[in-house]
């Protein structure tokens, strides 16, 4: 005879199937107070989108005994299914795990929608095993050969009250899979407060439901139970009440005698017959239908508003960051103005004296002048340095106190402006990671990279100058150089009727300077040019610190927010349920 | 009153004034206040006097059968119990008619129902029924758990139905008395007798309080009392059957206790009590332990980074004095007739007029602490204590402290106050060190000077009078050899040589003049200079002092809440069973 076998029909697979990995990545980072309805759905609407597959490719109604501890619902669930299958006993809580009595023919194992719910199979026949406590994580599913009860899995539940609380999450998980619910209470527990609150939330989601008072004695009648429940706004469904008496002796025995018991049971029995069941059926798949597109549109809408709620977030981040980048600048712009600035000039002074025909004579003569004034004390000597010494100057010269300082005030402000109050949000935990903020070092390396890019810039560029600048330009130095003296010249000639050997000799001396003033010129335009360009790569890696920093911040975010493609299979998820 | 007590209250007492000083909880006023009045509370019970009466409380969820008990103890019906759930509302007192009830108590006259009696014998017990503490009605849960600090002795009473239902060990967890005065009552205990043979009956019972008993240990409650009884049956039959422990139960409540027994009881559970109200504490402990914590590793933070801000505060500070008029406040100091004479005071008096200085007597004041925003060197020091500022924040808020915690430190440590400070600081040492900034006279110099100007004058006088004449005045010194020698200079003026003599004088005088001031000024900038790394050096003792003084104001802090927390730790931690 077959025994209780000790192979699982199904083991115990990861969390979830890979068509349903998309619930992972549900997230929000809790900027709104939707953030516990958003958790709450967010773990049950995987299971009820699970159940409904699983119950779309199967006829079974399912009928859940749910109650409180020492109610007796193993009891009747027992005299159901006309044999001990489920242990009954003094000592609480009794039921540890769900039990099942369904047909042989009936195969529940595939695509169970509880991945962590072992299913094991029992024979009525195996009486060394029964009955069964149940277990925790396992479904037992004794199996008979009633063709009149094919369509329907009867189960068993752990309670909903006791001081067990993983009872109450079996519970919670296994009722999703009902279509009908026997609420078994007692005389003594009717007006508990734990399980009144299940069946209130029976009543509401609109489950088929029968309430069962169990135990009673002679004195309780309906009107005291529906009272008792009217004053807490809860209306019973009259017509789906029973009070059944305490059973003394053997309840199997005496309660089939019992006329509440036996017109429950005809009421069950019509619910369990072919059309009742198709009854039942429907009605639980339009139930589950209207209230999974229902909590599965209200998902994506409250998404929705942790999502408007994220770009509010970083549009507040970005006008800080732009405040910041603002002050930065007019810092620093001082000292970009100041050394750079004169350094480049030099250079490129440097560069485009070969273009300066008469320079040679002309600086000979400088030196020349300034030597008794030098000796004299009057003139200073002028150092001449290497752009990449003066590079290197600048560079020894940067001050990262006001970086850093901004990086400082920036990350203070995100911290104490934006961040959500509550502990609870995601975002509250990510922003005080350690890791997120820039360290005074990381800063340091990161203004030294951008320094160091400059500087290979500003060195190509010069190497660039010191090829040779284009011909155009080159003959136009030229071209001014001549022009200029041919005025002078021309200018001369006419005023002065001709040119005498003194005025040959002094323009002779004012030439150089003339050639000179052409070359200042083009410099001034190349100063003009490679400033601006200088100046804007400048601006651009003072601001990579606190761009990366922000950046840091922004992606924080992003990474707390639920993508877009799971967004749109949601929503059609919730818009074409029936479809599926 | 018992020592235990008067230790208690000292403690309570103790656990009082610091809550009064309030620095422990000065950023969450509500928690300060709801922990002085329960503390309060305390010490009022263990104040009052012990007047012998023991407030015995039956507890438990509706329909357990807690009416039918008191009506079985009181040995006649006091109070209604009913099929219906839930029934009992008020909480009904069954007390001697001299037994005076707690002013707390008493005045709940809306909470409470008495019966009294005379009898003498059970006259120490005032019996109370409660409403329960399960059922839909909410209100019935609130009066139980307003009722209950004024019990003694807890008498938990289940069923065979429900002694395993989740909120009772729920509940259990959560009241603040001492396990040594809870009892444990299974009622309804005939049920499990039922139709059943006494021997199942036992075995029943037997299994049900040893599950209970379990249950009950695994929620900390080390060997309870169980009694199983069955109020009906006691009062249907008027004696106990076999199994029913009313009596022996009964007997146990009612017995006679000494003055010394009562107070044992009562302290026990006020000992409970305060451990209980301090245990509100232990989130605030933890979170008063992390800020000591951030402020400890902050403050080696910047202890390690000494060398960077010092450096920061050497760079400010030179770039600021730098832009300084010292030189000017040095010439302005000096009277250049101190150390000048002759064409160089003339030259020196020249460029002061046309140097463009304000010639104001007094020195030119340095303006920092008035200043709005600070002058732009000076910039870098306020970005630094703003640092600060933002780095300590950003840490305290890294560690989740509370906004009010964090804004109560900034109070403490007065970093609002620091710019002030350090700006007057500055202005103070720059003004001191300037005024005392004397100017030495240089007679040596100014003797060389005279001597110099005076030969190359002697020489004049030398070139254009005759050789003759000059012998003549030196041989036979009379005035007419004086005079004539007078008017051969005068007329020696006059002859072209004496023009050139003097031409070349001239140009002496002013070329040596020049280079007398050349050299005057070198040696004031010299000593300029000399004066600027003073002041500097000066300035950045400030800087640092001023930095010092923050670290040393966080450390007093964080000694200073670590003190409290130890305080408390101390009177929690004595005798504490865990």
């Amino acid at each position: 005879m077959t025994e209780l076998s000790s192979r699982p029909l199904r083991t115990g697979s990861p969390k979830r199937r890979a068509s349903e990995r998309f619930w992972d990545d549900i997230r929000c980072p809790g900027l709104s107070p939707a953030l516990d309805e958003i958790v709450r759905l967010s773990a049950v609407l995987p299971k009820k989108w699970a159940v409904r597959a699983y119950k779309r490719a199967r006829d079974r109604a399912w009928v859940l005994f749910v109650g409180g501890t020492g109610t007796g619902k193993s009891t009747l669930f027992n005299v159901l299914c006309g044999s001990a299958l489920s242990d009954t006993g003094v000592e609480r809580p009794k039921t540890q795990g769900p039990i099942a009595f369904v047909h042989r023919d009936c195969a529940l194992g595939e695509g169970f929608p509880f991945p962590e719910v072992q299913l094991r199979q029992a024979s009525p026949e195996a009486t060394d095993r029964l009955p069964l406590q149940g277990n925790p994580g396992q479904l037992f599913c004794v199996h008979h050969t009633e063709d009149r009860l094919v369509k329907i899995v009867l189960v068993d539940t752990p309670d909903v009250d006791s001081l067990e609380i993983r009872n109450r999450l079996i519970v919670e998980d296994l009722y999703l899979l009902a279509d009908l619910v026997v609420f078994v209470t007692s005389e003594e527990k009717y007006a508990d407060d734990i399980p009144f609150q299940f069946l209130k939330r029976i009543l509401a989601e609109d489950k088929r439901c029968t309430v069962v008072v169990n135990k009673s004695g002679a004195l309780l009648q309906n009107e005291d139970v529906h009272a008792s429940f009217a004053q807490q706004g809860v209306t019973l469904p009259a017509h789906r009440f029973w009070i059944l008496p305490f059973a003394v002796g053997k309840p199997q025995d005496c309660l089939p005698g019992d006329p509440s018991f036996r017109a429950m049971l005809a009421q069950l029995l019509e619910d369990l017959d072919p059309s009742g069941v198709q009854d039942l059926l429907r009605h639980e798949l339009s139930r589950a239908h209207r209230e999974l597109a229902t909590e599965t549109l209200r998902l994506v809408e409250l998404l929705g508003v942790e999502e408007a709620a994220g770009k509010q977030w970083l549009e507040h981040l970005d006008v800080f960051f732009r405040s910041s980048c603002r002050t930065l600048l007019d810092q620093q712009e001082r000292h970009l103005t100041e050394e750079h600035r004169e350094a480049i000039q030099r250079e490129i002074r440097k560069l485009y004296s070969r273009y300066d025909l008469l320079g040679g004579p002309r600086r000979a003569l400088a030196q020349l002048v300034r030597a008794p004034l030098r000796a004299l004390g009057l003139v200073g000597d002028s150092k001449s340095e290497s752009h990449r010494e003066s590079l290197l100057r600048i560079r020894e010269r940067i001050d990262l106190g006001p970086i850093q300082a901004t990086v400082d005030g920036f990350n203070r402000f995100v911290l104490e402006k934006l961040s959500p109050r509550t502990e609870m949000a995601p975002l509250y935990q990510r922003l005080r990671d350690p890791a997120l903020a820039l360290t005074q070092d990381a800063v340091k390396e990161i203004v030294w990279e951008e320094q160091e890019r400059l500087a290979g810039w500003l060195e190509a560029t010069f190497d660039e100058l010191a090829r040779g600048i284009p011909k155009s330009k080159e003959w136009g130095i030229y071209s001014t150089s001549i022009l200029w003296g041919g005025l002078i010249l021309a200018l001369e000639t006419a005023i002065g009727g001709g040119i005498t050997i003194l005025e040959a000799v002094l323009d002779s001396a004012i030439a150089p300077f003339v050639t000179r003033g052409a070359v200042e010129l083009f410099v001034y335009h190349e100063l003009q040019r490679i400033g601006k360009e200088l100046g804007e790569r400048y601006r651009a890696g003072l601001l990579a610190v606190l761009q990366k920093q922000r950046d840091r911040y922004a992606d924080c975010l992003e990474s707390l927010l639920t993508p877009e493609s799971v967004l749109t299979q949601l929503r059609s998820m919730g818009r074409d349920a029936p479809a599926q | 009153m018992s020592r235990h007590i008067q230790e208690l209250r000292a403690e309570l007492k103790q656990i009082r004034r610091v809550l009064e000083e309030g620095t422990l909880l000065a950023h969450d006023p509500e928690l300060n206040r709801a922990l002085a009045l329960g503390v309060d509370e305390i010490i009022e019970k263990a104040e009052s006097e012990v007047s012998g009466n023991l407030l015995v409380g039956l507890v438990g969820g509706t329909g357990v059968g807690k009416s039918s008990l008191t009506n079985a103890l009181a040995g006649h019906p006091v109070a209604s119990s009913s099929h219906r759930r839930p029934h009992t509302e008020r909480v009904l007192l069954y007390r001697h008619v001299s037994s005076v009830l707690p002013s707390v108590i008493a005045d709940r006259v809306d909470l409470l129902h008495e019966i009294t009696h005379d009898a003498e014998a059970i006259a120490q017990i005032v019996l109370c029924d409660l409403p329960d503490f399960d059922s839909i009605v909410p209100s019935h849960r609130r009066h139980v758990l307003d009722f209950m600090g004024s019990l003694d002795v807890l008498v938990w009473v289940v069923t065979p139905e429900k002694y395993a239902d989740g909120s009772l060990y729920a509940l259990l967890q959560e009241v603040p008395k001492s396990q040594g005065n809870f009892v444990f009552v299974l009622n309804k205990a005939d049920l499990l007798f039922e139709s059943v043979p006494p021997s199942e009956g036992y075995d029943r019972l037997a299994r049900v309080s040893g599950v209970f008993a379990q249950h009950l240990t695994s929620h900390g409650i080390d060997s309870p009392v169980i009694y199983c009884v069955s109020a009906e049956q006691m009062l249907e039959e008027k004696t106990a059957a076999q199994w029913n422990q009313f009596p022996l139960f009964r007997d146990f409540l009612f017995q006679r206790r000494e003055v010394k027994e009562i107070a044992a009881i009562k302290s026990a559970n006020l000992d409970v009590e305060k451990r209980s109200l301090l245990r509100q504490l232990d989130a605030e402990i933890l979170r008063i332990r992390s800020l000591v914590d951030v402020l400890d590793r902050f403050v080696r933070e910047v202890e390690r980074d000494r060398a960077d801000w010092v450096q920061v505060g050497q760079r400010a500070i030179r770039s600021w004095v730098f832009g300084l008029p010292l030189e000017q406040l040095a010439s302005q100091r000096s009277d250049p007739g101190q150390t000048l004479a002759g064409p160089a005071l003339l030259m020196a008096m020249l460029a002061r007029r046309f140097g463009g200085s304000s010639g104001e007597g007094y020195p030119v004041k340095v303006e920092v602490a008035g200043c709005p925003e600070p002058i732009a060197p000076l910039a870098g020091l306020r970005r630094e204590l703003d640092r600060f500022a933002d780095r300590l924040t950003q840490r305290l808020l890294q560690a989740k402290l509370p906004q009010t915690l964090i804004d109560e430190i900034w109070r403490d440590i007065g970093i609002e106050d620091r710019w002030a400070r350090l700006a007057r600081g500055l202005e103070e040492t720059t003004d001191a060190l300037v005024l005392a900034m004397l100017v030495k006279r240089r007679r040596g110099f100014r003797f060389l000077q005279r001597i110099v100007h005076g030969s190359l004058y002697g020489l004049f006088v030398a070139s254009l009078a005759r050789g003759e004449l000059l012998s003549a005045v030196v041989q036979r010194p009379s005035v007419s050899n004086l005079l004539t020698l007078c008017v051969d200079l005068l007329l020696g003026l006059f002859r072209a040589t004496g023009v050139a003599a003097l031409g070349s004088l001239v140009m002496l005088q002013l070329f040596l003049g020049w280079r007398f001031f050349l050299r005057h000024k070198k040696w004031l900038q010299h000593r300029t200079q000399r004066f600027i790394e003073t002041l500097e050096q000066a300035l950045v003792r400030v800087w640092e002092s001023e930095m010092d003084e923050l670290l040393t104001a966080c450390r007093r802090v964080a000694a200073g809440r670590g003190a409290t927390v130890e305080q408390i730790e101390g009177l929690r931690g004595a005798g504490r069973k865990e």
